[in-house]
């Protein structure tokens, strides 16, 4: 996993407000050679989290970004100092094995051959439920607009969330 | 192997047997034995305890899934490439053609695809796309070189997100695009960051289509487009309240052996995409022109090499294979439908 990766993904299990960015632990990290192309760079520069990268960067070993994000004259320049650092951080470093941690919760989503599994555990995933009437307190999964028009006369509170 | 994947059934679910097939267990027969059901309470209006049957069942699809791929991916690859869709071909052409006129189809169904969904005349807006059910990442590299976009793709599949990798990097496009193994109703993204969220013929293993939708619609940036190209039934007539039971019949065959859980109308995806306000909503039926598309696979299948490719492959994509004809069969009778659906997330 690269750090232009780690820069789009966050945490959603149910309930957490601040799942970006995901702490790297890192256990294995490589180093890959990516051709320079700073058009792409340039490209790419104004969708970057900084702080997030910045902390990243670190945590894979690398610590040559500037905290603050640099402005547009940087980027524009024909001096490619920067650009080059932040090729060298969001494209060529690889987690190879380790973890992303959520910030909010601690839960690690495990990092194994380059790729992680951001796959949530049933428990960790919200559901929307109503109450039918019809059947008691059997509760029912409301899974479309449809199903709310339909269960709107025999379900109690057609809000419910389930933990 | 997407060949050998029954196409998704979507079931469209009469008004009144909605809550019916909504139960635990008219979702996908787990091979494995669910969990023991929790206790359902009702302790208060803010606290539920959902029953596990339903929860475990849908575990079950996400696993079912995943090994499916697991297991047919390498094979697909081997005799169709890194497409796992259907091509696009005009309709009517009754050229026979050759692997690679197939290949340059199914990079003409990625074409049209965003042309339809007006996409093309945007190019230098388009920054980040997501490819949600990216199988080994044929469109994200696609898209990715064309838009010189950074994109990423998720699966289940642990075995595909390696591959389409492996295939990335072997492309020199690492630095473009990256996949990641996650679940499409529960993706691991912030709000709005996406210019373009694709979804290529993987619409139909979602077990909620309006959870799918959501989240298709919450990681689209404003201004960004989306675009749903899958497999559905055929729209209900007015008055309608159910397909016939012999296509459910028809459909509930096929979804067994592809791991597919209910089907749903091209129209069911333009109502969920209205009521969640997107606008410029488009749909079309492009059965006619995937046509060739089944009956090429079957040929390539019965090959000497398809043959024993699927016999080393296993099980679940011999099933597969005899599954195919269901599908000619039911796209010939008009109740499987190719459809794309596109929008776009208002600013």
């Amino acid at each position: 996993m690269r750090l232009i990766t780690h820069n789009m993904l966050s945490c959603n299990i149910k309930g957490v407000k601040n799942g970006f960015p995901l702490k790297i632990e890192a256990e294995k990290v490589i180093e890959k050679e990516v051709d320079f192309n700073p058009d792409f760079l340039r490209h790419m520069f104004a969708k970057i989290e900084w702080k997030a990268l910045v902390e990243a960067a670190r945590s894979m070993g690398y610590a040559e970004l500037p905290e603050d994000s640099p402005d547009a004259t940087v980027i524009e320049s024909a001096d490619e100092t920067f650009l080059r650092k932040l090729h060298h951080a969001l494209l060529e470093l690889h987690l190879e094995e380790g973890a992303l941690v959520c910030p909010e919760t601690g839960r690690k989503f495990p990092v194994n051959k380059g790729i992680p599994n951001m796959l949530l555990h049933e428990d960790e995933v919200k559901q929307t439920v109503c109450i039918d009437l019809r059947k008691g307190n059997e509760p029912t999964r409301i899974r479309s607009p449809k199903d709310r028009v339909l269960m709107q006369d025999v379900c109690i509170d057609l809000s419910l969330q389930v933990p | 192997m997407k060949a050998t994947l029954a196409p998704s059934s979507l079931i469209s679910l009469p008004r009144h047997k909605v809550s019916s097939l909504r139960s635990p267990s008219l979702l996908l027969q787990s091979q494995r034995p669910s969990s023991a059901l929790m206790t359902t309470t009702t302790a208060s209006r803010g606290s539920v305890a959902v029953t596990a049957a339903a929860t475990s069942s849908v575990e079950a699809l996400r696993e079912g899934i995943a090994e499916f791929y697991n297991e047919t991916s390498g094979l697909w690859e081997e005799i169709w490439g890194d497409h796992m869709h259907h091509g696009f071909y005009d309709p009517d052409s009754s050229v026979q053609l050759s692997d690679s006129g197939h290949r340059e189809a199914q990079i003409r169904m990625i074409e049209e695809s965003l042309r339809f969904a007006g996409v093309t005349e945007e190019e230098k807006k388009i920054k980040r796309v997501v490819d949600v059910g990216c199988g080994i990442g044929g469109s994200s590299r696609y898209i990715a070189s064309k838009f010189g976009a950074e994109c990423i793709g998720i699966t289940l599949s642990p075995v595909q997100a390696k591959r389409a990798n492996d295939l990335a990097a072997a492309q020199s496009l690492s630095h473009k695009v990256s996949f990641q193994v996650a679940d499409a109703l529960e993706q691991p993204f912030e709000d709005g960051i996406f210019d373009l969220v694709w979804s290529m013929e993987s619409g139909e293993h979602m077990p909620d289509k309006a959870k799918f939708v959501k989240e298709l619609v919450r990681v689209a940036a404003p201004g960004g487009r989306i675009i749903i190209v899958t497999w559905c039934h055929r729209n209900l007539s007015p008055g309608e309240e159910a397909l016939q039971p012999w296509e459910q019949n028809l459909l509930d065959r096929i979804c067994k052996t592809f791991y597919l859980p209910a089907w749903c109308s091209t129209s069911d995806y333009v109502d969920l995409l209205q009521s969640l306000s997107l606008q410029d909503i488009k749909c079309a039926d492009w059965s006619e022109n995937v046509a060739p598309f089944w009956p090429a696979v079957i040929r390539t299948a019965l090959t000497w090499k398809g043959l024993v490719s699927l016999l080393r492959s296993g099980m679940k994509s011999i099933k597969g294979a005899l599954t195919m004809p269901l599908m000619i069969e039911g796209y010939k009778k008009g109740v499987i439908k190719f459809g794309i659906i596109t929008c776009q997330k208002p600013l």
